[in-house]
């Protein structure tokens, strides 16, 4: 490893193998995330780089109001005006996502799974969608308010599913 | 006494030699150790042949090398060197050792007999000897075994399955006797194989079950072998999922060891599993690489058998498809065939002859396809149930395609005749479930050539019939007492911990993956220990249209099936059967997932108001798009009776409840008809049980309120709500009120739970209670989803209650709301209370509130 670049190599060579040490004990003690660089690299892949990110809504479990303890794999996103609630069903190796916008619209949905390109689908007037078969993996979902010729792109943080 | 220095330097080069060739022909590289042995043999002529280690050494290096040649086809010169052998120990002083080297050749002699098919002279032979080692027990504990164990394999291999029988108990308790640890697990090892050759799966999946608890701690060598067994055991009893589990568990183990035997045979088991499953791709590829190995050990009759699977693989494809079968194909298959009878793998051949005529049937080719099904001899007593299965199938399909439907429909009738009997013997309700699979294709058949033919009132009512002949058998038994099993009990409490501790790691935010591994591990264990050697219950007859008319009185019943992408309903009212056409399966079965989502996202009590008028909608619009698709062709039959349905494969998530033309009506749903008449015909019985489990906050109120209801109820809540207080409680219990939260396993439905103080309780608890409660009251989330297997066999929490005797059990078909929950309960026992039937008193619960109180009746109304 060597983390740290030294400018102009103007450092005594002590120094270089002194903060190569210093590189590896950070590496050690404070690694970055396990799939970070990835995470990046798969948010820079967006082509439209104009976009909304949404937030996605932490349901506290135990406050869900729910008779069951298993999380069902319902998540929620909003940003200002739009959310987006998914619910995911897991069949074999992939996903089935059951998806509503509110307000409800026919806005396009696209799902991206790192590594195994994308799927989209336009929902109902009612604002719900499904999209069958998606890989499990480090997902995002890129809402196009009004279609897919419209301007305004909504996207979710990068999550793993 | 060793003599001279270079003697003894002869004597250990020669037993060196002797080694490397022992370890070689374990490893099947039998050429090598031909090679080795007689390079020891003619070291051995520099020595002393008057020395007795001299004389015994020879002896032995004669014996390995009679079997090995043998094993690489020469037996004749095998038999010479064994005849040499025999010359020698007389030259010994007499003693123990004399006598011990004089039956080994013996023994030897009897085994290369067995090796070349002469079983019959080979059992003659160990008949002679076990009594000499019987004489002198004590220090022949060890020999005697392992002959005894040899003569069972030749016992096996003529089919005397009584003598191999006596021979391996007999095995097994010396090994128990004397300490002989390793060769007890082996001795099981072989009962298992044995008791699944004669068709005894349960047997067999317990004896391999004891002999891996041995192999564990005493030979974990031999254990990915035993897996492998365990598997085939599992595809014979139609378990492919478990059975896939099992060997990618053990796949990487065998590939690290390099047992290229075992890997190869792994992977045939995993190809069937995938066939099963329906991944053909998967199995081709795995067949041939397991043909490849084969190749390279020289092994042919299990390089053909592997050859045999991708064959298999590819006719499955082509059969499940629309596509015309290439000649090629067929033509493969039947040289095949020729080449496994060849080698004398009779059953094997007899699939390659089976698959060519259904392909042959597909090509339009009734005649030859005649013939070549006349080639094929009658199953045995040993052949495998799904070989037997196969060959009715074939019969039926060359009976159709020559215009003979009776005879197909009698085929039909003998093969589920067959495969009920199979299903009698097994243990347990997994593999009651899982025998199914291997009818399936024949019950389509039968179903389809009826449909085809229905016209008005008797035919609805042959078909009828056939739907019952075929689906949900697992609800036709009267469960037989449990055996307890104290491994058992202590896996599932273990599971229970793992699964408290999972949750509460869960809430403080601390990570899980190693508890759920170790729960998923558990999980695999305890589900093997389910598979009882016992049968799970006495079967009952299917019942007849006549008994389901006079049973329903003025109820309807509605019994939906699906045929080639089509939804159909046979309705039976008043005792007339009507078949009523309800158009396409698909369409009806997307938008129903689509409504089970839409309740499961509306079901959290705290859902923010836009959400919920959003998934409100989106419920309403596909309860609307059922009703019209489903009830209103049904309208005029069903009018407005009460309702028995009996779903069909993902039907079984339709939350009925909420169809706006069904809203307020009674209803219940029942695996079969019979199911349905089964619970009806049970007595029911009086005292109440109401449970409260941990972290409910609707729990106390509700459960205080159902106590002013049923005031002299049993109470278990708080901290005395643990698992086996409240299986106490449910023993015997006329009326069970569970609140609690649950969860539905989709993977392996006897796993679904319901949370307790000390953790989770299982529907395979429930499933051994005594007597299970008469009528349940689940409220928690999704205890009423089933996971369907083949042959319509759906098994859930609810189903697995229904199964064991229970009348009648009312749960959630998905995520219910706390308050919701409440509600609809103080409603429903209110009227239960006042001696309104569950149906009517669920209607009257549900109908304020259909999508959020998604609740439903199963078993009697």
């Amino acid at each position: 490893m060597n983390d740290i670049e030294v400018p102009g190599g103007g450092a005594f060579p002590d120094d270089e193998a002194l903060l190569a040490d210093l590189g590896r004990v950070l590496a050690a003690v404070d690694p970055p995330p396990d799939g970070l660089v990835e995470r990046v690299q798969f948010a820079l892949e967006l082509e439209n780089l104009d976009f909304e990110i949404a937030q996605w809504q932490r349901a506290e479990p135990s406050l869900a109001g729910v008779r069951s303890i298993t999380d069902e794999g319902t998540i929620t996103f909003t940003v200002s005006d739009l959310t987006v609630m998914i619910n995911l069903t897991r069949i074999g190796q992939c996903h089935r996502i059951d998806g509503w916008l509110v307000p409800a619209a026919p806005h396009g949905v696209e799902v991206r799974v790192a590594e195994h390109g994308s799927s989209a689908t336009i929902a109902d007037e009612g604002g719900r969608f499904v999209l069958d078969e998606v890989p499990r993996g480090t997902t995002q979902i890129v809402i196009s308010v009004g279609g897919a010729s419209s301007r305004r792109t909504v996207v979710t943080p990068a999550v793993v599913l | 006494m060793a003599g001279s220095g270079a003697a003894s330097g002869v004597i250990s080069v020669a037993a060196e030699l002797h080694r490397r060739a022992a370890d070689a022909s374990g490893d099947f590289q039998n050429v090598e150790a031909v090679r080795l042995l007689t390079r020891a043999l003619k070291r051995l002529d520099a020595g002393d042949p008057a020395d007795p280690d001299w004389i015994v050494l020879r002896t032995r290096i004669l014996i390995s090398l009679a079997l090995a040649e043998a094993e690489v086809g020469s037996a004749e010169a095998g038999f010479a060197h064994l005849d040499e052998a025999a010359r020698l120990p007389p030259r010994l002083p007499d003693g123990p050792r004399r006598r011990e080297l004089a039956i080994v050749v013996e023994a030897q002699r009897a085994l290369v007999l067995g090796r070349i098919g002469r079983f019959a002279e080979a059992v003659k032979l160990f008949d002679s000897i076990v009594p000499a080692l019987e004489r002198d027990l004590e220090d022949n504990a060890l020999p005697l075994t392992r002959n005894l164990m040899n003569r069972a394999l030749m016992h096996v291999a003529m089919t005397n399955s009584e003598a191999a029988l006596a021979d391996l108990r007999r095995c097994l308790q010396l090994a128990v006797d004397h300490g002989l640890t390793r060769i007890e697990g082996k001795v099981r090892h072989n009962l298992g194989e044995h008791s699944q050759l004669i068709g005894d799966i349960p047997g067999a999946l317990r004896h391999y079950e004891e002999a891996a608890r041995i192999y564990r701690s005493a030979a974990p060598g031999w254990l990915p072998r035993l897996r492998v067994e365990q598997a085939r055991a599992l595809l014979a009893a139609g378990l492919a999922d478990d059975a896939a589990r099992h060997l990618d568990e053990v796949m990487p183990e065998l590939r690290e060891s390099r047992a290229s035997q075992d890997i190869a045979e792994a992977e045939i088991a995993r190809a069937a599993a995938a066939i099963l499953d329906g991944d053909c791709g998967l199995a081709r590829q795995l067949a041939s690489a397991a043909h490849r190995r084969f190749r390279r050990r020289g092994n042919i009759p299990w390089a053909e058998v592997a050859a045999l699977t991708r064959l298999r693989a590819d006719a499955t494809e082509i059969l499940g498809g629309t596509r015309r079968p290439p000649a090629k194909l067929v033509a493969g298959l039947t040289r095949h065939a020729d080449r496994l009878a060849g080698l004398g793998l009779r059953d094997e051949a007899a699939v390659a002859r089976l698959l060519a005529v259904r392909l042959l049937l597909r090509r339009g080719e009734a005649a030859p396809a005649g013939d070549l099904l006349g080639r094929v001899p009658k199953p045995r007593r040993t052949t495998p149930i799904d070989h037997v299965m196969l060959l009715r199938l074939c019969r039926a399909e060359l009976a159709v395609a020559t215009g003979r439907p009776r005879a197909a429909l009698a085929q039909a009738r003998g093969g589920f005749a067959e495969l009920s009997l199979v299903r009698d013997r097994m243990g347990g309700l997994d593999l009651v479930c899982g025998t199914a699979v291997h009818g399936q294709e024949l019950g389509r058949l039968a179903v389809g050539l009826v449909l085809a033919n229905t016209r008005g009132h008797a035919g609805a009512r042959r078909l009828f019939a056939w739907q019952e002949r075929t689906r949900a058998q697992v609800y036709r038994y009267e469960p037989l007492p449990a055996i307890d099993d104290p491994v058992l009990a202590r896996l599932i409490t273990e599971m229970r911990q793992v699964q408290r501790l999972a949750q509460q790691n869960r809430l403080d935010g601390k990570p899980v993956t190693a508890l759920e591994q170790r729960y998923a591990r558990l999980q695999r264990e305890a589900g093997r220990l389910g598979w009882y050697t016992s049968p799970w219950g006495r079967p009952r007859p299917v019942s007849s249209p006549e008994e389901v008319a006079a049973e329903l009185g003025d109820r309807v019943l509605v019994s939906l099936f699906g045929q080639d992408g089509e939804l159909s309903a046979v309705t039976v009212r008043d005792g007339r059967f009507r078949l009523v056409r309800l158009g396409g399966l698909d369409e009806v079965v997307e938008i129903t997932k689509q409504l089970h989502a839409d309740l499961n996202a509306l079901a959290p009590d705290h859902l923010p108001p836009p959400l919920v008028a959003a998934v409100t909608a989106s419920a309403e619009k596909r309860a609307s798009m059922l009703d019209e698709r489903l009830v209103r062709p049904l309208a005029e039959v069903i009018g407005d009776r009460e309702l028995v349905i009996v779903p069909t494969g993902p039907l079984y998530a339709l939350p009925w409840s909420a169809l706006p033309s069904l809203r307020g009506r009674p209803l219940s749903v029942a695996p079969s008809a019979t199911a349905w008449v089964t619970a009806v015909r049970r007595e029911s019985i009086d005292p109440v049980v109401l449970v409260g489990g941990p972290g409910v906050p609707g729990a106390i109120g509700e459960v205080k309120q159902l106590r002013s209801v049923y005031p002299k109820a049993t109470l278990v809540d708080g901290p005395a709500a643990t698992s086996s207080a409240v299986l106490e409680a449910l023993d015997g219990a006329g009326l069970a009120h569970l609140v609690a939260h649950g969860a539905h396993e989709p993977a392996n439905a006897l796993f679904s739970r319901l949370e307790l103080v000390d953790g989770p309780l299982f529907a395979h608890e429930t499933a051994r209670l005594r007597r299970p409660p008469d009528r349940v009251v689940l409220a928690a989330c999704e205890l009423a989803m089933s996971h369907i297997r083949p042959g319509e066999e759906a098994l859930g929490f609810a189903g697995a209650l229904l199964a064991s005797g229970s009348r009648t059990v009312v749960g959630a078909i998905a995520r219910v709301g706390d308050r919701a929950a409440a509600e609809a309960m103080a409603d429903l026992h209110r009227r239960l209370a006042s001696g309104t039937p569950p149906a009517r008193a669920l209607a009257h619960a549900t109908a304020a509130d259909p999508l959020r109180r998604p609740f439903l009746v199963l078993g009697a109304g």
